[in-house]
């Protein structure tokens, strides 16, 4: 089942293309890495399919409902974490959980209260007088004590410390494995994302330039080091992403038929020859960075 | 309504409410006590005044019940109550919307109508408990000082004053969705009535001033029965523009 699914999701600000045709499905279940850089759009498209915005063209479905005339209803069955805080500042930690408790039948008290000894909030103090990564921490409770769904999370770690961090990562792989919770979360950290998401997208300028399996994503993504006695410019009949050297020395990324492309450098009978896997920051730079096709 | 989000805006008004509340008080006790000692204070000669007092106000501030519905209702009241109504107007939605609290509440299942009427209705349901009780108030003070009000229209006409600030508080609302900024509705509200209450200073245009039909003078001095009709047109102004409103809230890019 989708449990989010766009349909050529358009938003335009004036002139300026925020989001173009975006196409994007997320399986139930999954955690989806949403990558993109600065400005790339990703947070325009969390607030469209939160009904926060209107799409300007297609469609956005999120638990089948659709997100321009039904935002009331997806916000019961999901949580979620801006990018910047949405917290009321002069609220205590108490009054900040108790507002979102009253607003959602499904809080878990048992859940809240393990997340609660977790992050150590403490419940008397102003949510302006927390720090940042204790602000993030009581966001995150919110949005995680109601077992939503669906967890929409904006860069849902920034501000926190690698220890509170890895707890947060654990807490959401444990969450996903015990209910099976769908996870859609923004993030510019990679390791982040390489290690609890199975699905990502990379958004670019507004447009999807990849998405699926990251282990496939991993396994189709290669780059390939060959050093060849002409110092001819190299060509090939295969599809690559990008070749890059000179001289005889070439980098060469492909991003599908890593074998055909590896045969046929093989036939020009290379004096080095090397497959490199790549991390998912490399894959990133690779289509988030400008990489030509 | 949800019982939530009520009890949250009542958290965050109570401040403001509670401010305001003790100004007026103070202000009234302060009239109270100062009742006598104040008209020792005023001229006996017309020309000595300023073109706006006329002879029959001079002749009211003699009279304790005509006094105190002058200084408290026909100023006081009107001018706190007006700062206290742009203040709650241009609060209500546009700092929610500028820190983005305002989607803490929409992304947990509440619908924008339910929000904007909620937080509207609740703030209306305050302004009027405040001033109502601030001028139900004068009474058992009055008496506690010695002094007795000969009858109470002044309640019946802080009604009309009510509906008439509720007309400020929806404008200011308007102004700040627009501008999506505090300062500057603040300051964009505060303009517009402080020229509008302009109209009020001269006999052939205080007809088209607001504050004006808010005071319902004619009724507290008894030359008139109650104003049912400005009472409706301030009701149907407020209803109007709190239309527009909401309209221009479920269309806002969040």
């Amino acid at each position: 089942m989708r449990v989010i699914e766009t349909k050529g999701l358009c938003k335009f600000y004036g002139p300026k293309a925020a989001v173009v045709d975006l196409d994007l499905q997320v399986e139930s279940g999954s955690i989806f890495g949403f990558l993109g850089p600065n400005g790339s759009g990703k947070s325009t498209t969390v607030k469209m399919l939160l009904g926060l915005r209107r799409p300007s063209k297609g469609s956005a479905q999120v638990l089948g409902l659709d997100s321009s005339t039904a935002s009331q209803l997806i916000g019961r069955h999901i949580g979620y974490v801006p990018e910047l805080g949405n917290l009321y500042q002069h609220f205590t930690v108490q009054e900040s959980i108790d507002l979102v408790k009253g607003l959602r039948p499904t809080w878990d008290e048992d859940f809240a209260q393990y997340l609660l000894s977790k992050f150590e909030l403490p419940l008397q103090r102003r949510v302006r007088q927390l720090s940042k990564g204790m602000q993030r921490q009581l966001a995150l409770l919110l949005a995680m004590a109601p077992r939503p769904e669906l967890l929409i999370l904006d860069e849902p770690s920034s501000g926190l410390d690698p220890i509170k961090r890895q707890e947060f990562l654990q807490i959401l792989v444990d969450g996903v494995a015990e209910t099976g919770q769908t996870v859609f979360f923004s993030s510019h950290n990679m390791t982040e994302v390489e290690r609890v998401a199975d699905t990502v997208g990379i958004l670019h300028n507004g447009r999807l330039v990849v998405s699926g399996d990251l282990a496939e994503l991993k396994q189709n993504v290669k780059r390939i080091r060959v050093v060849l006695a002409s110092q001819e410019p190299l060509q090939l009949k295969q599809a690559v992403r990008k070749i890059e050297g000179q001289n005889g020395h070439w980098l060469v990324t492909v991003d599908r038929d890593t074998d055909l492309v590896v045969a046929e450098l093989r036939a020009m009978q290379p004096i080095v020859l090397e497959t490199y896997d790549l991390s998912l920051e490399d894959i990133f730079i690779i289509y988030a960075g400008g990489g030509e096709q | 309504m949800n019982r939530t989000l009520i009890h949250k805006e009542l958290k965050s008004l109570r401040w403001k409410l509670l401010v305001a509340f003790l100004a007026l008080v103070v202000v009234t006790l302060v009239m109270i006590v100062l009742h006598e000692q104040l008209l020792e204070f005023l001229p006996t000669d017309q020309s000595e005044l300023p073109s706006f007092v006329t002879s029959e106000m001079l002749e009211s501030f003699g009279d304790y019940t005509n006094a105190m519905w002058l200084n408290l209702n026909d100023k006081n009241l009107i001018q706190i109550g007006c700062i206290l109504a742009i203040v709650l107007g241009i609060g209500l939605l546009a700092p929610e919307i500028e820190s983005e609290t305002i989607t803490l509440l929409l992304t947990n299942g509440l619908s924008r109508k339910k929000v904007f009427w909620t937080k509207t209705i609740i703030v209306i349901i305050a302004l009027a408990s405040l001033l109502l009780t601030v001028s139900a108030l004068v009474v058992p003070l009055s008496s506690i000082f010695g002094y007795t009000l000969r009858h109470l229209r002044s309640i019946p006409t802080t009604l009309v004053t009510v509906l008439g600030l509720s007309f400020v508080f929806a404008v200011s609302l308007l102004i700040s969705l627009f501008l999506k900024d505090r300062i500057w509705s603040g300051i964009a509200s505060a303009l517009l009535f402080g020229l509008w209450s302009v109209l009020g200073f001269w006999k052939s245009t205080r007809i088209f001033s607001l504050f004006y039909h808010m005071r319902a003078a004619d009724y507290f001095f008894g030359e008139r029965s109650f104003p049912w009709l400005t009472a409706l047109g301030f009701a149907v102004a407020t209803a109007i523009v709190l239309l527009l409103a909401a309209n221009r809230f479920e269309q806002e890019e969040l």
